[in-house]
């Protein structure tokens, strides 16, 4: 499913050639809309691999979970450290659990 | 990365003198942990740092390569520190490679603090340390070409005193005036205050240095076009208009002047009835104001078609009236603007009749006629008009009370049986021009009247003038009939000032003037390399622009000496990250920014303040100070092991700007209060160098809250850092409502420096906040 | 805008503080000087707190409210405003004012207030009357230049 857009926070990363959802998106789906705000342009293709998500500076972007996994309730949110992420899972029940993983490539 | 950990043997030295850790803290503990630290190859506690045995054994280490890098825990004096540097860079240990870990300030060694508490917290901020001293690299300043001239734009009195110093140094000086001549505003003076001097006296000696130098060129009918470089390198495009005369060739004889059929008209405001003006000039004249080369120049406008008197009758064939304008590049390594002011225009203030009536004229005007005073009886000085007025100038023009009593003493001296009136509101006469102010006071015939006037009217047809004001001292009503009125006009920016500012993309403050960061650099333009001096920085008299001219001179020196030494701390982009989203272009105060060849954005070395602003907006972290990295503060942060502590107690990690707020810290830690023993503090170039991945690696290892202290809003030292990290942290606290965890666990707060008070109060309710908060749910 | 809050009435006097007394106002007010106080004074007064001295002045009600006081005053002092709210708060505080002038400002507001415009003459003879016995006759010989000259509706 693709990623919901938070109009007010998305600032088209000040309508720049290409944003940084733009830049990072394995589909070429994510693009900057008439109003210059993100915009995901084939929402069938989008695989959810969340590198948008990851990679929005000002956190504009959020997954939608499938209805199949845990419909509106249910919440996916990684938190990027300098070399770990931090994911918070909410069920369809409201359970809160959270992981965190070192990032590969970080200690170069 | 991975080379400089595996490498790194650190020093550890813990400084005690007289005991006070020891007995604060189980130090022997501290030190057999540390001890066996990863990286860590010698760990003692010190009492005498300067003592011979121990730096001699501190030496031989680093010669046999058992230590490459020390971490000094403690207070140390400055001197102690300067001579540590200096002794241990003898034996090759760069001073980037010492680590120093003040303890103290963070709150060891307070009293009515449990012992076991505090040998805690001085072990975690010892691994803290230990952590970036792992990480610590060796750096050398940078030294850049610079070019090795000074462009200063405007020749008058605050740019022509400049230039000679300058000159005097040895320094090279474009000197550009738009103007046929120079010495501006001040040689158009007929005297100056206090000694009642001839301005062109002082600017004739240091006009005739310029000269006779051969550092200086100086270029009149000449505009700034367009800039381009950088700071020790500008590239400065000047516009020449054409002289329509040789200045090799004219020697200002005047033969051209004699022959020549057009005589400018004067200015008609300046037709005082029984004083003609003296200085009629035709159109082919000696440069005004003053000249610097004796070469005439001809005003072509007023020519009349086919006319070659002038071309005819010079002897030396210096009359070219075919010139055309041209265009040159100068290079010079940094840039004064010396632009000076421009009169208030009189018109605006409607009600006292400037334009309207002929013997109304400005205190400039009034110059002209000190000179040859005509016969008058009766003489008016109105002080502020159209300054202190918010409908005109809504400041103090600084010298027009002086500048008055200047003009009422000389011409009082010239008109004994006249009698003045001089009406005020305030008589400005700060420092020594006091005595000025007595002078007049004791002369007699001259009035004092505190109330100034609504209108100014005719009186009958003769050409005189009509003043009614209240003088409020006793409350009555006067009314007084003139022969001349003087309106003591105020100073406002300069149309010059306002191109620069347009053209080189300079901030003016309020009023119209360049903005500076007035308290601590006056001279400041907020672009580096780019000085401003004199009246173009706001109203000031003559003595107080060679002042403030030479302040500038002296800091644009740094720029031209060849070459020019950068701190090593700069900025570096990697840029097998960086995907040219442009963000730190964007957010930097100083658009030290620019494309490289591969488009990548890199900072300009020479423009850089090194306030990490780029390193704290790059959403992927690929911009790290040098010796503030980000790696390095992940590290200290990764080694506070909140599980050590006990879980009732919040753990607060406060990032601390080292301009203003890490001082109030410093000194709530050194006086009496309490502060609570779980917060420790990390100092940040700038609250704004701060990245959220930082934050958001606090807060998945436990911290349970953050703080981010910064300037107060508007005082920024480097501008725009304060904003800047509150809006991200405003980004980052949104995220953290969505993972279900409180938002208030990030925390902006703007502290001055010496805002200890308000810092331990934050503090204290910050820690009773988290406690009702309870701990972080990532806290193990 | 201030509130003066003396004896807690609150009257909305334009801000006084701010002026620094340089006598502008008056010099350009055509009746500043037919009474011991100005306009500056009147200000003054205010600055210093003392309400009575300025309600009780003659000048504020010799004011024409020709502006020409808040026109020329260099810091955006509204004089002309400041002498208008006191007029209202002495009327209204029924503070001791020679009884003629108070009953041709109460005359002039209520009829505004009734028929929302002035009609000269009745105006003028209600004032005329208000102001029994002193001068009824100088008024009734300058009410017949008036009406001569067409100023008289």
């Amino acid at each position: 499913m693709p990623p919901k857009v938070d109009r007010e926070k998305c600032d088209g990363c000040k309508a720049e050639k290409e944003s940084l959802c733009e830049q990072v998106c394995p589909g070429d789906l994510m693009h900057l809309g008439a109003d210059q705000k993100a915009l995901c342009r084939m929402p069938r293709d989008c695989w959810d691999c969340m590198s948008c998500v990851k990679a929005c500076p000002k956190g504009a972007l959020e997954t939608r979970i499938p209805y199949q996994l845990g419909y509106h309730v249910a919440r996916l949110i990684p938190m990027m450290g300098t070399n770990t992420i931090t994911w918070t899972c909410i069920d369809i029940n409201g359970k809160v659990e959270r992981f965190q993983y070192r990032n590969r490539g970080s200690d170069d | 990365m991975e080379k400089t950990k595996a490498l790194s043997k650190i020093g550890l030295f813990i400084f005690d003198p007289g005991g006070g850790f020891a007995q604060a803290v189980d130090l022997e503990t501290v030190v057999q942990k540390l001890s066996k630290a990863k990286n860590v190859s010698r760990c003692e506690v010190v009492a005498d740092i300067l003592a011979t045995g121990f730096l001699l054994s501190v030496k031989e280490d680093l010669r046999a390569g058992n230590l490459n890098r020390i971490l000094w825990v403690g207070r140390f004096s400055p001197y102690q520190e300067k001579r540590i540097h200096a002794d241990l860079s003898a034996e090759g240990l760069n001073p980037y490679l010492h680590e120093w870990c003040d303890v103290k300030e963070q709150g060891i060694g307070k009293k009515g603090l449990d012992r076991i508490v505090q040998t805690q917290k001085i072990t975690i901020l010892i691994q803290m340390a230990v952590a970036r001293a792992r990480l610590i690299e060796a750096l050398e300043p940078l030294s850049l070409p610079a070019a090795d001239a000074v462009l200063i734009i405007g020749a008058g009195v605050a740019g022509i005193h400049a230039s000679s110093s300058l000159i005097k140094l040895g320094k090279r000086v474009y000197l550009i005036e738009k103007e046929s001549g120079v010495g501006g505003k001040v040689a158009s003076l007929h005297r100056l205050y206090p000694r009642i001097c001839d301005p062109r006296c002082g600017l004739e000696f240091e006009i005739e240095k310029l000269r006779r130098s051969d550092k200086v060129e100086v270029h009149t009918l000449s505009r700034v076009k367009a800039l381009d470089g950088s700071p020790r390198n500008f590239e400065v495009k000047i516009e020449k208009a054409p002289r329509y005369v040789s200045e090799e060739r004219c020697n200002g004889c005047g033969k051209c002047a004699e022959v020549c059929p057009v005589t400018i008209p004067d200015d008609p405001r300046l037709h005082f009835p029984q004083n003609q003006d003296q200085s009629r000039k035709k159109a082919i004249h000696s440069p005004t104001p003053m000249a610097f080369s004796s070469a005439f120049v001809v005003e072509r406008q007023h020519c009349p078609p086919q006319c070659r008197e002038c071309v005819k009758a010079c002897p030396a064939q210096a009359v070219e009236l075919q010139q055309t304008p041209s265009e040159m590049t100068l290079r010079a390594g940094a840039i004064i603007a010396t632009t000076g002011w421009d009169p208030y225009p009189l018109s605006k203030v409607e009600e006292y009749g400037y334009g309207l009536y002929p013997n109304v004229i400005s205190n400039l005007e009034a110059e002209r006629l000190l000179e040859n005073p005509p016969e008058l009886k009766e003489v008016g000085f109105i002080q502020c008009a159209g300054s202190r007025d918010e409908r005109h100038l809504n400041y103090c023009s600084s010298v027009c009370c002086s500048a008055s009593l200047k003009q009422a003493l000389y011409l009082k001296e010239r008109l004994p049986d006249s009698r003045f009136y001089i009406f005020y509101q305030d008589i400005r006469t700060p420092g020594f021009d006091e005595e000025l102010y007595r002078q007049v006071k004791s002369l007699d015939n001259v009035i004092f009247i505190r109330g100034l006037p609504s209108t100014v009217k005719p009186d009958g047809e003769n050409g005189r003038l009509k003043i009614r004001a209240e003088d409020t001292l006793s409350g009555k009503e006067v009314n007084i009939g003139l022969d001349l009125l003087v309106l003591a006009g105020g100073m406002a920016p300069s149309e010059g000032s306002g191109e620069i500012a347009e053209r080189f993309n300079l901030p003016l403050n309020n009023y119209g003037f360049f903005e500076s960061h007035l308290q601590c650099h006056p001279e400041e333009s907020q672009r580096a390399g780019i000085y401003v001096g004199g009246a173009c920085r706001g109203p000031m008299n003559v003595a107080q622009s060679i002042e403030s001219s030479h302040r500038a001179m002296v800091e644009a020196m740094q720029f031209i000496d060849g070459t020019f030494l950068v701190e090593p701390t700069y900025p570096l982009v990697d840029k097998t990250k960086c995907d040219k989203c442009k963000r730190c272009m964007e957010d930097c105060s100083f658009s030290a920014y620019y494309f490289d060849a591969e488009g990548f954005p890199t900072p300009d070395l020479a423009r850089c303040r090194q306030c990490g602003n780029c390193m704290g907006t790059c959403p992927i972290t690929a911009i790290s100070l040098r010796h503030f990295t980000i790696k390095q503060t992940a590290a200290q942060i990764q080694a506070i092991k909140v599980s050590s502590l006990p879980k009732e107690e919040p753990v607060i990690l406060a990032f601390l700007c080292k301009n203003d707020a890490y001082h109030a810290a410093r000194e709530a830690a050194d006086s009496d209060v309490v502060i609570p023993p779980n917060v420790f503090f990390i100092k940040v170039p700038c609250a704004g160098s701060l990245n959220n991945a930082l934050l958001a690696d606090a807060l998945s290892f436990g911290i349970d809250g953050i703080l981010i202290a910064g300037c107060k809003d508007g005082q920024c030292h480097y501008v725009r850092g304060t904003q800047l990290v509150k809006t991200r942290s405003v980004d980052l606290s949104d995220k953290l409502k969505k993972m279900m965890i409180e938002p208030e666990r990030i925390r902006f707060e703007n502290i001055e420096i010496r805002d200890s008070k308000k810092y331990t109060e934050l503090i204290n309710s910050y820690m009773k906040d988290l406690k009702a908060m309870g701990p972080n749910p990532f806290r193990v | 805008m201030m509130r003066l809050d003396a004896e807690r009435h609150s009257y909305d006097i334009p801000e006084y503080s701010i002026c620094v007394q340089c006598g502008r106002c008056s010099a350009g007010c055509p009746v500043a000087f037919e009474s011991e106080h100005s306009p500056r004074k009147i200000v003054r007064f205010l600055q210093w707190g003392w309400l009575k001295e300025a309600c009780e002045s003659p000048f504020l009600w010799l004011c024409a409210s020709c502006q020409t006081c808040t026109a020329r005053c260099p810091r955006g002092v509204d004089i002309a405003g400041i002498v208008c709210a006191l007029r209202r708060m002495t009327q209204e505080r029924g503070w001791v004012m020679p009884g003629e002038k108070l009953s041709s400002y109460r005359a002039f507001i209520d009829m505004i207030k009734k028929k929302g415009r002035i009609s000269e003459l009745s105006l003028g003879l209600k004032v005329a009357l208000c102001k029994l016995p002193a001068h009824p006759v100088d008024d009734a010989v300058l009410a017949w230049k008036l009406l001569r000259r067409g100023r008289l509706k």
